[in-house]
Formats: C-alpha cells, structure tokens, sequence
C-alpha cells in the first residue's frame, strides 16, 4: 500500500495538478460561501472543464472543489448567519452568537482547523477501509450489485425528502430518463420518439447541470415577481480579527473528544448513502450537546457546536467517496456528479480500478489530502477576498452561471441537443422542485438505473429467469433485507408523524 | 401552494407519465430472450402507477381527517388559491428556451451578451439596477467565456452570422 501511496502523490506533484486543486479548493469555497449556490453546483459547473484534462487532473479538480465547497459554508454561517451550504446549518447555532460577542474571528478560526481535521480525519478511514472494501467486492455478481444499488436508491428516495412515496417516484423518473436510447444486453433501441440525438440516450451532463443549477435561476425569477422587490443583498460583517488559530492550546485539547466524535458521525453518516453532510452537521452537534456537561451552553456562542458541526461535515467528504470508490455507486449528489468526472475519462469506478487503476485511486488519496491543506492556508489567507466576494449579487451570479452551463453542455459532445435538454432537465426539475419532490433521486435513479437493469438482467440470464439467488445470495440477501427494513422504518417514521400532526390540529 | 394540494398535483402527473410510459412498452422491439428490453420498464412504470396511485390516496384520506378539526388550514387554502401568474418566472423561461434554440443561427457572441443583459435587469432588485455596469458584466463575460472555451478547450461555439 505505501508504495502505491507514493506513486500516487507523485502523480499529483505536478505543478499542472497542484495549481488545479489550488484552484478547485479556491473556486469551491467561493461556491460554498454564497448562500444558493451549493458545492454539488460548483462541482458540476466544474465537470465540463475535464473533458480535456488528464484523468488525475480533472478528478483532483472535481474533489478540490468538493473539499472548498463543503468547508467555505461556514464563512457565510457566522458572518452572515445564513449557511451557506445545508451542511453548515449547525454552525450558525454558535458561530452566530459567538460573533454578536465579538468572536467573529475566533469562531471562523476554529470552524476552518476543525474543518481541516474532520477533512483529514475521514481521508484516514476512507484509505484504511477502501481498500480492503474493494478486495471483498471484486467478489460481487450481478445480483450482489443489483441488491447494492436497490438500497441505495431506497435509502436516498426515503432520506432526501419528507416522503418515501414521492422520493420514490423522483427515482423512478431519473431510471426512465435513462431508458431512452439503447437497452442494456438486448441492445434493442427503445423510447426515442424517432429523435435521432436520443439513440445514444441522455448524456449524464445535462441532467445533472440541468436539476441542480437551473432550479436556481428559476427559483429568483420566481421571488422576484411574488414579491416584486428582493432585499437588497444582506450586510456582510466584517468586523472579524484572527490572531493565529483564534484559540488556545487548551481549548483543543479540551474539543479532542468532541473532534474524533464528531468526525466519527461525519464519516459514518457519509458512507451510508442517502445522507450526507447536510444531516451530518445536525446530528453530530446534537450528539456533542448530549454528551456535554454542561448542554444549556450549546447556542449561546460556545465553540464545542462550531467544532462538532464542522468536523462532522467535512468528514462526511471522506465517507461519501468510499462507496463511490470501492463500488462505483455514489451515495449523495456531489459523489454522482464526480462519478460523472470519472466515466467522462471512460473509467468505471468499482473494486476493479484498485487493481487497473491503483495509481489513479492513490493519487485521488493524495489529491484530497493536498486539497484539504490548501483550504485552511486559503481560508486562513485569503478570509478577506471571500468575504468581498459574498457581496456578489445572486442575480448577477447565477445569469452569469446560466452561461456557463450552456458552454459546458454543448462542450461534451457540441451539441445543441444537450442543451435543449439540460433546460427541460432543469424545467421539470424546478416544477417537481415546487411540488415538493426530491432532486437527489432523479440524480441517483438516472445514474443506477442502468447499473441496476444490467445486473438484473445479467444476473437473471446466468439464473434462468429465476430470482432465486436474490435470497440464497448471502451478501444479496442482506442488502434485499436492509432494503426492506429502509421502507419499513422510513414509513414507519412517516406514520408516526401525521399522527402527530393530525392530532396537533385537533 | 398548500402542501396537499402539492401532492395530489404531482401524484395526477406521474400517473399520468406511467400510464403513457407502460402503454409505449408494448411498442418495444421484441426480442427471443424471455426477459426483453421491456421487462424493467414495465416494472418501473407499474411502480411509478402504484406509488401515485397511493399518493393520490394519501392526498384524500389525510384531507378527511384534518378538514373535519381544522378552519384554519381552510382559510390558508383559500388565502393560497389566489395564486398569481409569475410573469418574470414565465419570461426567463420563455428568454432561456429562446436562447438555446436561437444560439446556433444567431451566434454566441451576439445573443450572449443581449441575453445576459436581459437576465440581469430583470432580476435585479428592484432600484438597486445599474444599467452601465450590466452592459459591461454582461459583456466581459460574453468575451471571457468565448476565451476560455474557445482557446483553452477548443470548443467550437457557434459564431452564426458572423460566420
């Protein structure tokens, strides 16, 4: 492994490389920060950049700006008060009265170490456990896989959304969209329309710029005219000072506990798919509030909250890529968005790029790690620049955005048909978006659909037709149960909560 | 829009799409295998039927339960039934369509610039819209895009009448 580790950290030590994830790490905590723009939508704007880079270069790229992305949310958390990505709606608990105190600095300065070491943190387990994860799953057949896939799509459809039905149903329509063109195995062509562009089925880019950075604009368009007059962009505090770290020796060792804790969570919560570093925050400031000594504490601007909120969702990072990495099945929507930066390279992430690709997998270890580095130099030093650049008006932004997606598109394969549908994707994104159903599944249905159907139908030829294996499969029989568990609990947890709210209403 | 009506709303439309997309499976190219390449559809849009179905479901008995105990979701419904026409929303819509269909003919360098601008303006709050500075915004970027892409990724925008 320590040779593999360091032919990986060679293949990234190229000053073409570094300058790219200094630049993602820079262009993520700028998308971070801005509240309405998340780290899926820069890491997305950034997929089109790739196309031409060297395999190594456009996925250091792609996870440097998910490293900032993930990070840069809490900037706006305590200066602002709004997070600036879900994953940082913990920090403002206490960033935000620590800096009504005057602790602006100091509050900024524990989120960005902490962030740093959740970061690093999970980048440890993840090099520990992937590797070893992808040598029992090189095992898998057909209906492990097709059993693997099933879970996560339940997971993500009962996870993202208050409903099991509708997240379900979001899933199902991202697998359909993938149906158009060419079946799997049969190879019969089907659901076309007589649309010669839709032989070759809908290319991945579009849908995925189309459902998470169109709904946005729309999203403005439409505050506008309800309300006619947005206010004016918020106040930017800039009343913050950092002297070193902003705090003291004592003071970390005091967070040690909390830190490993809550790096624990963030990791954990990661792996699983469906929930990411949206839930992670929330849960390990929760956590750490149970298990304090003193819990009144927690919302008043002590820094235990602003630790156990940042370490958690930057360790969510190192999770998520485990199963993206060791099975090729992304669990969250920046994971399904990098696993696009790898099959535009005509790499398959899964168990088997440990043994083709070993270096490759390495250097992305090592592209992390320098990522995680630069951001707290780059938070550190350059504070002041993101800080300027939060004032940046939304509506400026996202017009400018817009057109970065229509070149970004029509890049991939210059054509014009992809654009037209990454504005019907983001059209039927914003409208599903309004009735209150879940994008994350569209994503994740569009990207596992085909995995499943090929499984399935693989596995089935090898089988006769019969379903058996499904149960007598150990590894294939555990994930059917884990599913059915998922849909029991979830819906379960559903029934018990309008039973709640009906009873409240009487 | 009430949170009901949210659900019975998108369950009509996803039905409506799985009882479209399960009739189109029959017009899929047969093939001698038993399990064809219509054989995941029909699951998948048998599924889609089932689940708007039980949402559908949802939607009326949950209604029944609140409708007898609650006025005040009532008056929220009605205050919600004034639902106005979002003209700014319908317009961006109708401009971004616009753009990508005209694109090709036109050109990149003289719709970009026009459809920036008009983004722009009609976003902005409201008295906060300095014209000179969106006509330069919407320029520069029109140029910087053209640059990177056309330079640093080789990617043919279209140039339309300016050949």
């Amino acid at each position: 492994m320590l040779d593999m580790l360091i032919a990986g950290f060679l293949s990234v030590l190229t000053v073409e490389t570094m300058f790219l994830i200094f630049v993602g790490v820079f262009a993520g905590i700028i998308f971070g920060s801005i509240p309405g723009i998340s780290a899926t939508m820069g890491v997305t704007l950034f997929l089109p950049l790739t196309y031409g880079m060297e395999p190594i270069g456009g996925l250091a790229l792609l996870c440097a700006v998910y490293i900032g992305g993930v990070s840069g949310g809490l900037i706006s958390a305590v200066l602002l008060n709004i997070p600036g990505t879900p994953a940082s709606i913990a920090t403002t608990f206490d960033g935000h009265p620590m800096r009504q105190k005057g602790e602006a600095g100091k509050a900024l300065g524990i989120g960005i170490v902490y962030s740093f070491l959740g970061g690093i943190f999970s980048l440890i387990i993840l090099m520990l456990v992937a590797p070893s994860l992808a040598r029992i799953a090189v095992q898998f057949g057909p209906f492990e896989y097709c059993a693997i896939a099933l879970f996560s799509l339940t997971m993500v459809s009962g996870l993202s959304s208050g409903s099991l039905v509708k997240g379900l149903l979001a899933c199902l329509l991202g697998i359909t969209a993938a149906f158009a063109g060419i079946a799997p195995v049969s190879a019969a062509t089907r659901l076309t329309f007589g649309i010669p562009n839709l032989v070759g089925g809908f290319s991945t880019l579009p849908v995925l710029i189309g459902l998470f950075a169109l709904p946005q604009i729309f999203e403005l368009a439409e505050k506008k005219s309800r309300k006619g007059n947005l206010a004016s962009s918020a106040e930017v505090f800039t009343d913050y000072n950092i002297k070193g770290f902003g705090f003291t020796m004592k003071e970390f060792k005091s967070q040690m506990g909390n830190m490993l804790q809550s790096s624990f969570i963030g990791t954990a919560i990661g792996i699983l798919p469906g929930i990411g570093g949206g839930v992670s925050n929330m849960f390990a400031y929760g956590m750490a509030q149970k298990r304090s000594k003193n819990p009144e504490k927690f919302g008043t601007g002590i820094i235990d909250g602003i630790v156990a909120s940042e370490s958690a969702n930057n360790a969510t990072t190192g999770g998520a890529l485990v199963p993206l990495l060791t099975l090729g099945i992304p669990g969250d929507s920046t994971t399904a968005v990098i696993l696009a930066g790898f099959t535009i390279h005509n790499i398959t992430p899964g168990p088997n790029l440990f043994n083709t690709d070993g270096v490759l997998v390495y250097g992305i270890f090592a592209a992390l790690f320098i990522a995680n580095i630069f951001m707290i130099i780059q938070e550190f030093m350059g504070l002041r620049l993101f800080v300027k650049l939060l004032s940046i008006p939304q509506h400026i932004m996202l017009s400018v955005v817009f057109i970065f997606c229509v070149v970004g598109t029509f890049a991939l394969n210059n054509s014009m048909f992809d654009v037209l549908s990454m504005v019907i994707f983001g059209v039927v994104g914003y409208i599903l978006q309004k009735l209150a159903f879940p994008l994350t599944p569209i994503v994740l249905g569009f990207i596992l659909g085909p995995l499943v159907e090929t499984n399935l139908l693989r596995g089935l030829g090898l089988s006769d037709g019969s379903f058996r294996p499904f149960i007598t499969e150990p590894i294939a029989a555990a994930f059917i149960i884990f599913t059915v568990l998922t849909i029991a609990f979830t819906t379960k947890h559903e029934v018990f909560k309008k039973q709640k709210v009906v009873e409240v209403s009487k | 829009m009430l949170e009901r009506n949210k659900n019975l709303i998108g369950a009509l439309l996803f039905l409506v799409f799985g009882i479209l997309g399960y009739v189109s499976t029959f017009s899929f190219p047969q093939s001698v295998a038993k399990i064809g390449p219509d054989f995941v559809p029909k699951i998948v849009f048998g599924l889609t039927i089932i689940l708007s179905i039980m949402l559908i479901v949802g939607h009326y008995s949950s209604r029944k339960k609140i409708a007898s105990s609650q006025d005040k979701n009532a008056e929220e419904a009605r205050r919600e039934v004034k639902f106005k026409p979002n003209i700014i929303l319908l317009i961006v819509v109708v401009l971004l369509f616009a753009y990508v269909l005209l694109l090709e003919s036109i050109g990149f360098m003289i719709l970009t610039p026009i459809l920036l601008f008009a983004l722009i303006t009609l976003l902005s709050p409201e008295g906060e819209n300095k014209y000179l500075r969106t006509a330069v915004i919407s320029l520069v970027t029109t140029f910087a895009v053209y640059y990177v892409f056309r330079v640093f990724f080789n990617v043919m925008i279209s140039n339309g009448i300016l050949g």
